[in-house]
């Protein structure tokens, strides 16, 4: 394997319910300017990483360090603030408001006019437009609120919203969940040219071959341990399938 | 493999919309402009007036429709605040009259002077609406019985304290600015222009109309961005409550007493014009502009009714009509009705 350098990386993370570890001394490391793919079944403790990782959920024990150094992520607010941005599954959009008004939403752009802060409504839309078509997602009419928007454009002013403001870190659970097959190429396009912009990226998917399209190395959970961890060189489609379902236990 | 076909064109994300993109008909086009349930049944109702009374168009009575939409529009403001961001105010009309009853045993019982009175009167006002507020974001009631409630009790402080009779007289200054007028045009009505200007400013180019709005739409997403709604709720009801009593203030001004029954029924006349005027009852969306012609529309009906001598009873009957026309709009405007789904 290629030493790359280590944007991020959580060290022995447990988490136990009760008696119950959800997560058991796991190390996962996200380097610099990849795509990795956290897989595993249901329950298999994808989600508590990613919670522990954006600062949603403490862990039990284990340690987190951001570019090398260690950090305490107490809220998502912490996690921000370190360039770690979490898009979940509910998409936490607001429907009735249009596309550049969810993406600046809590960041409003404003000017002092008399003491007054006045919102810059065009230069909203100009940056937020401008965002979106360097992802590839242009959108006819965007003015519209997004309610009215199809589920594939609803994720993907969600990942904008958080891609847009963070340019080290961006974790997407489940980002194809629930899309047609079109819609999907869309996100998956997506995030290929967030890899490009220079984003480190986190997939949870329950997708192989959503995971083997975009993702560069993949990392297997089960039921709170580590499976493996392969290159998408070294691997197989077939190997991921017999880890996650534990034919293969390593 | 079909998705690998998307990746390697990696053509740019051109969503097709099924019905967005095809030309609007005019009335689908109408329906979108928010203002248009108050706008078009307004119209209507100034031509038929018009036609049935020649005095209508007299500037003494122009100007006393204006007079009373003030007296609903300056609450209704604060309204659309609180519908806007999912809430519900049924207390202005107690308000309202606590308004008056506060200055009237300030300025005639206890002789306080009527700048001081003014300024005390306000301050209950914000503090009425706080109590409201509190309730609902530190104690969790749902807006609709924290105000029930306040509903009640401003109600019964007003009556319990004057055993029901108006207190009179005010003080001639302050009759005197109840009466005043700037440039020939009441100074209410000036005051309602300034107030709709504001409203209209705070709600679309400032963070609070904003976060107003997000909060209506989806309070948790609204939180996770960053946003204080409890704040937000807060701040609507302390501002409702302050501009009930600011109309309860221009109203005993002009009639040089507090009336005890000021007030009442307001409530559900200020939801009605800004439901009217548009504001979703979903909340998330409304306009000052709407609510401003909800309410001309509300006292342009009683006026025009007045006129025609038509039995004020009917009105009610029309507003109901009214009132379900305009949800039928916000529901055919939100495509939930009539979609092509």
């Amino acid at each position: 394997m290629v030493e790359k350098e280590v944007i991020l990386e959580g060290r022995n993370i447990t988490k136990t319910y009760g008696g119950v570890h959800a997560l058991d001394g796991i190390t996962l490391t996200l380097h610099k300017n990849e795509v990795l793919a956290l897989l595993g079944d249901n329950g298999a403790g994808k989600s508590t990483m990613i919670k522990i990782l954006s600062g949603a959920i403490q862990p039990t024990s284990g340690e987190i360090f951001v570019e090398g150094k260690k950090v305490v992520l107490s809220s998502t607010r912490d996690a921000k603030a370190l360039g770690i941005e979490t898009v979940f599954q509910h998409l936490a959009l607001v429907d009735c408001l249009s596309i550049e008004k969810n993406i600046y939403l809590g960041k409003e752009i404003t000017k002092k006019i008399c003491g007054i802060e006045v919102l810059q409504n065009k230069a909203m839309k100009e940056g937020a437009l401008k965002f979106l078509s360097e992802v590839g997602f242009t959108i006819p009419n965007p003015n519209r609120p997004v309610e009215e928007l199809s589920g594939g454009q609803r994720h993907a002013v969600a990942i904008s919203k958080c891609a847009f403001w963070t340019e080290k870190i961006l974790i997407l659970d489940e980002p194809t969940a629930a899309l047609g097959v079109r819609e999907t190429g869309k996100i998956l396009n997506m995030i290929q040219e967030l890899k490009k912009k220079g984003l480190s990226i986190i997939l949870i998917t329950h997708n192989i071959e959503h995971a083997f399209l975009v993702a560069d190395r993949f990392f297997v959970l089960r039921a709170g341990q580590k499976v493996g961890e392969k290159l998408k060189e070294e691997t197989t489609a077939d190997e991921i399938v017999k880890m996650i379902t534990g034919a293969i236990y390593v | 493999m079909a998705l690998g076909n998307f990746l390697q064109k990696g053509e740019a994300f051109m969503v097709e919309t099924d019905s967005g993109e095809k030309k609007k008909n005019i009335i689908v086009q109408l329906f979108e402009i928010r203002e248009i349930g108050a706008i078009l049944p307004l119209i209507i109702l100034v031509i038929i007036s018009s036609i049935i009374n020649s005095s209508f168009y007299s500037l003494d009575n122009i100007l006393n429709i204006l007079r009373s939409t003030a007296y609903l529009f300056i609450p209704a403001v604060g309204m659309t605040f609180v519908l806007c961001a999912s809430g519900i105010d049924l207390s202005v009309g107690s308000s309202m009259g606590l308004s008056g009853v506060m200055l009237g045993m300030l300025m005639v019982w206890f002789k306080v002077p009527v700048i001081p009175s003014v300024i005390i009167t306000l301050i209950v006002g914000a503090c009425a609406g706080a109590v409201n507020g509190l309730l609902i974001t530190t104690l969790k009631f749902p807006p609709f019985i924290a105000t029930l409630a306040t509903y009640y009790s401003y109600r019964g402080l007003v009556m319990g304290v004057t055993k029901g009779g108006p207190i009179s007289p005010m003080p001639e200054s302050f009759n005197r600015f109840g009466l005043a007028t700037i440039l020939g045009i009441p100074n209410i009505v000036v005051f309602m222009v300034f107030l709709l200007i504001v409203g209209e400013f705070v709600l679309t180019k400032t963070k609070y109309g904003r976060y107003v709005l997000a909060t209506g739409g989806n309070e948790e997403s609204a939180r996770l961005a960053g946003i204080n709604t409890s704040k937000i709720v807060f701040a609507n009801y302390v501002i409702v409550g302050f501009l009930s009593f600011v109309s309860g203030l221009f109203f005993s001004a002009r009639f040089t007493s507090a009336q005890p029954s000021l007030g009442t029924g307001y409530e559900l006349r200020i939801i009605t014009a800004c439901i009217i005027g548009g504001v979703s009852l979903f909340g998330g969306a409304g306009s000052m502009i709407g609510t401003f012609f909800g309410s001309l529309f509300m006292i342009v009906l009683e006026n025009g009714m007045t006129m025609a001598r038509i039995s004020g009873y009917w009105k009610q009957a029309i507003l109901g009509v009214i009132i379900v026309i305009a949800v039928i709009i916000d529901l055919i405007r939100k495509k939930e009705l009539f979609a092509k789904k």
